[in-house]
């Protein structure tokens, strides 16, 4: 089945200078999809326009067949049942890691507690559970943030560069992980990067984005045979960023 | 398209908070009454060479005062500087109105100052030392040494700002200390001196306690004759819309100046100031300065006012101090409530919506801060009035009207840009993806402010409805035009017994304002130390 179906989708800030353009992706239930492009290439607006955090200015977005966003309709970013982890971690400072990781789960207490240290288990974190964001490492506050968006089991999850700011070996870690929990769960899941290790280690599908148009689209294997000359781009581009 | 209520609110809001303002301006296209003809030919001369008079006095000494503490406890160490450094925000909590009360009471021919003169040297009673205080030079001497904190405040965190590069490249460009002070240090800080100079201005043009207590006529004497002397509420909007002309023409004169000028020093690596260590007499100098103005404008009428207490052996704590005590607290904290919880809604719309308009028009939200008080209870009178005539009038004669209602909705104008600010720095410390991951978790509207804003903004929020509270306890004008019959304050209070000169009894509710007035400079200490410091010695 496909959970997400995007459209020809458009988006300009400044009429006339299109952050994207004309994008067109599919996504099956369960898979997992890295978008990568260099900082600035609309990546992040795709991401959030699937949220529902931006609205798009053309084209549509499908989940599970039905529309959740076009010209006429906007489904609000709480009724879509997506999740989402990103690079700050945005963890509720006020709420303790279990409270944080219960936020968005529905049901009794004791039903929302029982989701909520499952999910501290797999992400090796219950010890933590009454401790508040500032008391764990950065690495751990990744796992409680990417917990807390699979607690209320969405349909998509979204992550936008969950690994930036972390150590190569904790990312090492972390990607593998992840990418276990997230096949186990079957939780189907788009990672905005602009790492290609991320991408190649953690996807199944991969989406190549330059100045808002997908310039190449396959499998993480597929990806790795990129032509010599925008690999070189890219590259060039990622390092001055 | 359908509004929710986080558009309709600052909407609303924006109608009643602009009506006030309105009402009184209109007035100017109205009929112009024999008083008026009266005013212009007589007296309105009168007004605005003295309110000028006034303002460029009170400016200037301000700057030299403000300014010079702020420049000597930035880059000096000396004996004192680091109590000095808070204690020249002291004056601060007192209002002009009563450090006009005790100056009168220490510096008036029979005053204690003089008669301590008189004593120690054994002189006459015709003898007077110290000159006449009940004019505008005197006046000049109580706003400045009440207000100079407004202009050593932004000052001192301009010059905290400023990087040791910027005056040390001037060093080496052949400039002396002095020089690099008026030639670079003033300059560079120019934006932020006119707009510490502006809230000292504001202050100034809309006091109606001191100047009526010095007898001196400005605009806004002249208001409460009007309406209250000559019975014509027409003619005092007309005069009241004058000075609101004038307040507005200095808002829009200090943003135009301020348009083009790019002051930061955002292109130029930091390096925090190296203080010099002062001796000897250039110790004692700056020891002087910085000590004068907390001595003039704080220790001075604390003082006074605890003498005139003691000699009054404390019988002020009676029933009525007890009552105007209370009153006056639960209608700050009533003001201060509404005021902090309207900042926040306003502020949460402005974030949830991302809408541009909301922005625009929640800044015509701060304009009450500028409109001086009395202005400002004229309007909101007038509206009430309107809406008991219209609406009410036949269940019964005036509720809104002479009710408490009015009180706190003046106030809750007067104050709001205080309660804003405050809410505004607190959301900013709020990564607004925090917002995008609640959305995501289904929360939205009224749970996100309740679950996630409100538990991160609770400080803000206390910090906001303190400093509203300081500020309506303050407040003269307005609370004399709106209070309900019977109904004091202990601004109020302290008005009623100094226009009938008695001090002894004005000492209580003067002291219980200071102290109030005090809990917002442990705030602003506070946050000024958390701020960047300069370096070692």
């Amino acid at each position: 089945m496909t959970a997400l179906e995007i459209k020809d989708l458009s988006h300009f800030y400044v009429k006339g200078k299109n952050v994207l353009s004309n994008v067109s992706l599919e996504l099956e239930e369960g898979e997992i999809l890295s978008i990568l492009g260099p900082s600035g290439c609309g990546k992040t607006t795709l991401l959030r326009i699937i949220a529902g955090l931006e609205k798009e200015t053309g084209g549509s977005v499908l989940m599970n067949d039905q529309i959740i966003s076009d010209h006429f309709h906007t489904v609000l970013t709480e009724n879509r049942d997506v999740g989402l982890v990103v690079q700050e971690r945005a963890l509720f400072p006020h709420l303790t890691i279990i409270n944080n990781v219960m936020f968005g789960v529905i049901g009794s207490k004791s039903e929302r507690h029982a989701t909520a240290m499952r999910l501290l288990k797999l992400f090796k974190v219950e010890r933590y559970a009454y401790n508040y964001p500032n008391e764990i490492s950065s690495g751990e506050q990744q796992r409680v943030a990417i917990a807390r968006a699979m607690a209320p089991n969405p349909k998509i999850l979204l992550m936008d560069e969950p690994f930036g700011t972390l150590d190569q070996s904790l990312t090492n870690q972390l990607r593998v992980e992840t990418r276990k929990i997230l096949k186990d769960n079957k939780t189907t899941s788009i990672i905005v990067s602009h790492d290609f290790d991320d991408a190649l280690s953690m996807s199944d599908k991969v989406i190549v984005i330059e100045d808002g148009i997908i310039i190449q689209s396959g499998s993480a294997k597929d990806i790795t045979h990129i032509s010599r000359e925008k690999s070189v781009k890219f590259s060039s581009i990622k390092a001055n960023t | 398209m359908r509004l929710s209520f986080w558009e309709i609110t600052p909407v609303a809001l924006f109608i009643v908070f602009i009506a006030p303002v309105a009402i009184v301006l209109v007035s100017l296209t109205g009929d112009y009454s024999d008083n008026w003809t009266h005013l212009y030919q007589y007296v309105l001369t009168r007004y605005i060479a003295n309110t000028v008079y006034l303002v460029t006095g009170v400016s200037i000494l301000v700057t030299i005062v403000g300014v010079g503490t702020a420049w000597l406890i930035t880059n000096y160490n000396f004996t004192g500087k680091n109590i000095f450094e808070w204690a020249l925000i002291l004056p601060l909590a007192v209002p002009p109105y009563i450090l006009a009360y005790t100056f009168t009471g220490l510096f008036d021919t029979y005053g204690n100052a003089n008669n301590l003169i008189r004593d120690l040297f054994d002189l006459g009673r015709e003898f007077t030392f110290f000159p006449k205080v009940r004019n505008v030079p005197g006046a000049i001497i109580v706003f400045s040494f009440t207000l100079y904190p407004y202009v050593y405040l932004v000052s001192r965190m301009a010059f905290i700002n400023q990087s040791r590069t910027m005056l040390e490249a001037g060093r080496t460009l052949g400039l002396n200390k002095f020089q690099t002070f008026y030639k670079l240090g003033i300059p560079m800080i120019r934006p932020a001196i006119i707009g510490g100079l502006m809230l000292v201005i504001m202050e100034t043009i809309s006091d109606f306690g001191a100047v009526d207590h010095f007898a001196i006529s400005t605009f806004t004497t002249g208001v409460f004759r009007t309406w209250y002397g000559m019975y014509d509420i027409e003619t005092a909007k007309q005069l009241a819309s004058l000075l609101l002309i004038f307040a507005v023409t200095l808002i829009l004169l200090e943003r135009y100046s301020r348009k083009n000028a790019s002051y930061s020093n955002a292109m130029s690596l930091y390096k925090p100031l190296y203080l010099t260590k002062l001796k000897g007499i250039p110790n004692i100098l700056a020891f002087a300065i910085c000590l004068t103005p907390i001595f003039i404008g704080f220790l001075l009428p604390i003082l006074e006012l605890s003498y005139w207490a003691l000699n009054y052996k404390l019988d002020f704590f009676n029933d009525k101090f007890i009552t105007t005590a209370w009153n006056t607290f639960y209608l700050a904290l009533m003001a201060a409530f509404f005021c902090s919880l309207l900042a926040v809604i306003i502020n949460f719309s402005i974030r949830y919506k991302s809408n541009n308009y909301l922005k625009v028009m929640s800044s015509f939200l701060t304009v009450g801060y500028a409109v001086p008080g009395l202005i400002l209870a004229i309007g909101v009178m007038q509206m009430l009035t309107y809406f008991d005539q219209s609406f009410i009038s036949e269940i019964s004669n005036f509720v809104l009207t002479g009710s408490v209602i009015g009180l706190v909705l003046a106030y809750v104008i007067k104050s709001y840009a205080l309660a804003s600010s405050t809410i505004e720095s607190g959301y900013q410390r709020i990564n607004s993806r925090v917002d995008d991951v609640a959305k995501t978790l289904k929360t939205s509207g009224w749970s996100l402010l309740a679950q996630v804003h409100m538990p991160l903004l609770k400080t803000s929020f206390l910090t906001s409805m303190l400093l509203v509270v300081s500020e309506v306890i303050k407040e003269l004008p307005a609370t004399l035009i709106l209070r309900p019959f019977n109904f004091d304050t202990l601004a109020v209070y302290t008005y009623i017994y100094a226009a009938e000169e008695r001090m002894y009894d004005a000492a209580a509710p003067s002291i219980a304002i200071v102290m109030v007035g005090l809990i917002p400079i442990i705030i602003l200490t506070r946050m000024i130390r958390t701020s960047r410091p300069a370096s070692r010695d």
